[in-house]
């Protein structure tokens, strides 16, 4: 472990990584305050941005947003009571009773200070568990790539908050899309309709802006209110909260490792993470505490804490194994690949440095966020009062300008245009988007990773039974989808016939 | 209009969009099928070893995806039709022309933009659009368009080194 952080520490040692870092923590808070932006859409509009970075700096600053993004969701929610994010809509269970009582600064700071002393223990769990992980995974061939890779695709489709078959369908459409372009086995054309243009693939990153950024803008637009104008009044947080969230420390750390379980397990995420940590911290309340939902301190450093430390579980499949949870893993997982970085197994030992470096910033970066929020809350308080009219057509132009600058390419811009017509349609239908991204980054594994198999295989496909770890991951994906696939009715159904038979 | 006739006005405009949903995706099972036995014949990757078989993945998918919209079907025939749940709010239709205007005005802009270059294109779009979003007064438009398009154009271009569309005109930092 510690050879990583050493040999990442010459790659860590820049102004662009640390200002990076800075950056990101910030656009990460401005994006979590906004309602209806949230951490995904901080990544995905600076993702272009990262193009012109060094692969550690770039990554460090899509990290920090992603870690800062996890918080800022609270400030609204406390001050507000909106979340920013549905991360955080368990804090205003207890932060906006906080609030009302004239403690909002308090839940504030409690909030920052429990996230950030989250984020670094889970970010320590990261630093252990995903060389760990990977030194497993070392042997894996394709085989086990593939079971893996089926493994992300189905997860984030099943737990979709919409249908399961829309999800898987979604995921597929997204396979399917990461197929156009050159065949990189046999080199043959696919789905090109005999144009260059499309030889090279579609840019991912047109893709993933459109379908998020700008379905987003238009749903905004839709939902009305664009001249609104929250009165909210200034907060000051004091570093006295850092005190305040360690008198909770058995629950910070009991939600912390809540959080890094649930982020860890693919297809969970932190929303699942904080309201679990919220609810059995309900059953131990501290002493002296106000009643939960009536502004308790510990309802808010539970959910705050948990929310922040699953960032750091996320992290360990999506860098050990290539599997992201959720879909702000899946475009950090694309971030490594088009930043020339192969995620999985082979990146610990080749590019040790690379992986040093990104686990540094991820620690820093909830320090900065501790410091970011101290002092520059009353600006983020101030953040909530900027209208709709102005903020989507910064949205929009950013996304504009970030695809364009990936290849200087204006016909990138069409790319990105249909896309977010495609993604404002699917969400219009309950269709979700996240297994799409998902689709387009395990797509190619899973492919690669199959025909391979099939090559070395004399049995078909039947080879990957051969194989215990495969056929074991494997298996348990058909359970999974099989159980969810079942109406409920008759899941019960077959539950008690089998009760009977026991009997 | 009362609040439940537009809620089953919005109903039944989903239950449409949803059986036009499946279709493309039916569509998209069926196009697979005419690429592969299309041009990968062609070009003879529609069939043989693994490596050369460009065909045996998509083949898998299209099936998987004809597979779901049959179980989507299943699903459309036997429940209720519901409302996507970040769609629940009531939209009104001047928000809907409000969505379009704005739709209509970003193709006007990517149609301008390796024309008009980027500074005159971007900020006659981004007035446009403040002023569509009901942004008043117009001389607070103009400079919010004005102020995000430079420091936008400057990020961009004297940070991170990226030439941006000067168009006929040449206009750059």
């Amino acid at each position: 472990m510690f050879d990583i952080l050493l040999a990442g520490l010459d790659s860590f040692q820049s102004w662009q990584v640390i200002g990076g870092v800075i950056l990101g923590t910030v656009i990460g808070m401005v994006v979590g305050v906004l309602p209806g932006l949230g951490p995904l859409i901080g990544i995905i509009l600076m993702l272009p941005v990262t193009f012109h970075m060094q692969p550690v700096a770039g990554m460090g600053m899509l990290m920090s947003i992603f870690v800062a993004g996890s918080c800022g969701g609270a400030i609204s929610a406390i001050v507000l009571r909106i979340p920013g994010t549905p991360l955080a809509a368990a804090t205003l269970l207890d932060g906006y009773p906080m609030a009302r009582n004239g403690r909002a600064a308090d839940a504030i700071g409690l909030a920052i200070a429990s996230s950030a002393l989250a984020g670094v223990l889970g970010g320590v769990v990261m630093i252990l568990g995903a060389p760990a992980l990977a030194s497993v995974a070392t042997n894996f061939g394709p085989p086990e790539y593939f079971a893996l890779a089926i493994t992300g695709l189905l997860s984030i489709s099943v737990v979709s908050n919409e249908s399961t078959i829309k999800g898987l369908m979604t995921g597929a459409l997204g396979v399917l899309i990461a197929m156009v372009g050159s065949d990189p086995l046999s080199n043959a054309a696919r789905f090109t309709f005999g144009t260059n243009a499309l030889s090279g693939g579609i840019n991912i990153v047109a893709i993933i802006v459109g379908l998020f950024a700008l379905s987003e803008a238009a749903v905004q637009i839709l939902e009305g209110g664009l001249r609104k104008k929250p009165e909210v009044q200034s907060v000051r947080v004091s570093l006295g909260s850092l005190w305040m969230a360690l008198r909770h420390w058995k629950n910070l750390l009991r939600s912390s490792a809540i959080g890094v379980f649930f982020g860890a397990l693919p297809g969970a995420s932190g929303i699942i993470a904080s309201f679990t940590a919220y609810a059995i911290a309900r059953s131990r309340p501290l002493k002296g505490d106000a009643p939960y939902g009536e502004g308790a301190e510990g309802g808010v450093v539970a959910t705050e804490s948990a929310n922040n430390a699953a960032c750091g579980g996320a992290m360990i499949p999506t860098l050990a194994l290539a599997i992201p949870g959720d879909a702000a893993t899946a475009v950090l997982l694309g971030a490594l690949l088009l930043l020339g970085l192969v995620p999985g197994p082979q990146m610990f030992a080749l590019s040790g440095d690379a992986v040093g470096g990104i686990f540094l910033a991820f620690l820093v970066s909830n320090i900065v966020l501790f410091f970011v929020g101290m002092l520059m809350t009353p600006l983020f308080v101030r953040v909530l009062r900027v209208r709709k009219q102005y903020l989507v057509p910064v949205v929009l132009l950013l996304s504009i300008v970030g695809v364009y600058s990936v290849q200087s390419r204006v016909d990138d811009l069409w790319v990105m245009l249909v896309f977010g017509m495609l993604g404002f349609g699917l969400r219009r239908y309950g269709y979700p988007l996240a297994p799409i991204v998902i689709g387009l980054i395990l797509g190619p594994i899973a492919e690669g990773s199959y025909r391979r198999t099939l090559l070395f295989s004399d049995n078909g496909p039947w080879f990957i039974l051969e194989r215990p770890i495969a056929s074991t991951i494997l298996a348990i994906d058909i359970i999974v989808l099989i159980l969810t696939l079942t109406p409920s009715s008759l899941r019960q159904r077959a539950f008690t016939l089998f009760r009977k038979w026991r009997a | 209009m009362t609040e439940s006739a537009t809620e089953s006005g919005q109903v039944s405009r989903v239950a449409l969009g949803e059986w036009l949903m499946l279709a493309a995706f039916i569509a998209l099972g069926i196009f697979v099928y005419q690429q592969i036995n299309g041009p990968l014949t062609a070009q003879g990757n529609a069939s043989g070893d693994p490596v050369n078989n460009a065909a045996l993945f998509p083949r898998l998918v299209a099936n998987l995806i004809l597979g779901l919209s049959a179980l989507q079907l299943v699903q459309l025939l036997r429940r209720k039709v519901r409302l996507s749940a970040e769609f629940r709010y009531k939209a009104t239709g001047d928000s809907a022309w409000r969505c379009l205007a704005c739709f209509g005005m970003l193709l006007a802009y990517l149609f301008a933009l390796p024309l008009a270059g980027f500074y005159p294109a971007t900020a006659a779009f981004l007035l446009a659009l403040v002023v569509l979003l009901k942004a008043r007064p117009i001389w607070f438009a103009v400079l919010v368009a004005v102020l995000i398009t430079f420091v936008v154009g400057y990020v961009f271009e004297e940070l991170l080194r990226v030439v941006l569309p000067q168009g006929r005109l040449g206009l750059s930092f």
